[in-house]
């Protein structure tokens, strides 16, 4: 199961998460991260990691147990 | 025996040399990996030291990406406080204040330099490049009503704005007739300015600062080339930076340091030597210009294409990167994306300039070179992903 968390006071709204995850992120009207959904299906692991490891402000983390 | 088994050395640790780092664990690599950095902080993000640390919103700690332990975890010997001072090309080997270290694979991730003021007294002026300077600022502002800024970059702007938010009387010194603002004064410079006045920062344009008056070693007065004297307690130096490279001088590695270390479309600047982050100059395709960003986002990006290219052996495809960065003064917030080419010409792509949200799309032909997002950072999604379409395209016919 995926457990992912974002930390909205970080977040530079640089918009990368939502690009390369746009069924677990969006961006509210101030370009913030907003998280879709809490728990995505174990088949988007990699898509996940992929936005948290692209975010330029290292704002969201993916944990898998 | 491959180079990467006899150990990848990354000089630099900040947040290039620490993604690189995670990234190599990551992508599989077992090879030893040890990581050279001048700093013993944890590592942390740069941007907020002149936004939310310097405005008082978030502690220095905020700052922090990971704990002391981060390193022991992915199982990276960190030379912490360790300062590399040459390389030996030929014998493979890092020469440091302390011991030398040998190395398979040479990351270079040493970051840039804040450039000194270069005028008489300029030597009392401060510059914010890492965690200690943002500590000394923060330290001087304790006491210090009146700041004199210098340097109307991205940098210089951000310190003007985050200073004045603490109640500072700060002014603001730039050498060109509007703000400079990381390339982007031709289409938003008079924006900006018009924003920092409205914030209360007294903006001096088209002048320089010829010497810094002092006492004992705090600046006084900083006497620009009209002969205005602008008082102050503290003044700060953001005349932007120079890439840290004279400690690879004599390396015998074939290097070409002219503007940073230039490296091709995936971050190889020589055989088994990468560079990453502010100091890198990669080329953006192949046989295209080169350039340096001093983004985090960047940063990564390279960081992670990097990890790839080492542990793939270059039997890996690489992706596409589009520079970027945001900003923030008081407020409004910029966001931006792709190249700004000074000659190119904006046109407007959403929002309207006098609601204060808009997006500017650059362009020189039927290609988008770059976007200006103002108080628009969702809109510009959709330009990033036409930079990206682009950039896939020109890699694909390349």
């Amino acid at each position: 199961m995926l457990d992912i968390t974002v930390h909205r006071d970080a977040c530079i709204g640089a918009g990368q998460c939502a690009l390369v995850a746009g069924d677990i992120f969006d961006q509210d009207d101030d370009g913030i991260v907003l998280l879709l959904t809490e728990h995505p299906a174990d088949d988007q692991a990699a898509t996940a990691a992929r936005a948290a490891a692209l975010c330029p402000a290292r704002a969201i983390a993916v944990t898998e147990r | 025996m491959t180079a990467a088994s006899e150990g990848i050395v990354i000089v630099g640790a900040g947040i290039a040399g620490f993604t690189l780092a995670e990234s190599l664990r990551a992508e599989g690599m077992e090879a030893p990996i040890t990581v050279i950095g001048e700093e013993t902080h944890p590592p942390y993000l740069r941007p907020p030291l002149s936004k939310q640390v310097m405005s008082g919103a978030w502690t220095l700690e905020q700052t922090a990406i990971a704990d002391r332990d981060s390193w022991d975890r992915l199982g990276v010997r960190f030379l912490a406080g360790t300062r590399a001072t040459s390389v030996d090309g030929t014998a493979r080997v890092i020469r440091t204040d302390d011991a030398d270290v040998p190395f398979g694979i040479l990351v270079i991730a040493t970051g840039v330099h804040p450039r000194p003021l270069g005028v008489p007294g300029g030597d009392a002026a401060i510059g914010l490049r890492n965690r200690d300077d943002a500590e000394a600022l923060l330290a001087s502002l304790v006491t210090a009503r009146r700041v004199v800024v210098i340097g109307t970059g991205v940098l210089g702007c951000e310190l003007a704005a985050s200073i004045r938010m603490l109640g500072k009387q700060v002014a603001l010194v730039g050498r060109h007739a509007t703000a400079a603002f990381g390339g982007l004064g031709p289409w938003i410079g008079e924006r900006v300015i018009r924003t920092l006045r409205e914030g209360g920062v007294e903006v001096h344009l088209g002048k320089r600062c010829e010497r810094i008056l002092r006492d004992g070693q705090a600046a006084r007065t900083a006497v620009l080339d009209d002969g205005t004297r602008l008082e102050a307690e503290l003044v700060i130096a953001a005349i932007g930076s120079s890439p840290a490279v004279d400690w690879l001088i004599g390396s015998g590695l074939e290097l070409d340091l002219s503007d940073g270390v230039l490296c091709d479309e995936t971050g190889r600047a020589a055989p088994g030597v990468y560079a990453v982050g502010d100091v890198a100059r990669w080329a953006s395709g192949p046989g295209s210009l080169s350039r340096r960003h001093e983004h985090q986002s960047t940063a990564v990006e390279q960081a992670h294409a990097v990890a790839r290219a080492i542990t793939h052996d270059g039997a890996h495809t690489t992706e596409p990167i589009v520079a970027g960065f945001s900003s923030e003064l008081f407020a409004e917030r910029i966001t931006v994306a792709g190249d700004f080419p000074p000659d190119a010409p904006a046109e407007l792509a959403s929002g309207d300039p006098a609601s204060g949200r808009f997006v500017l799309h650059l362009r020189r032909g039927a290609t988008l070179d770059g976007a200006i997002a103002w108080n628009s950072p969702r809109e510009l999604r959709a330009s990033r992903l036409t930079l990206l379409t682009q950039a896939s395209r020109r890699k694909t016919s390349a």
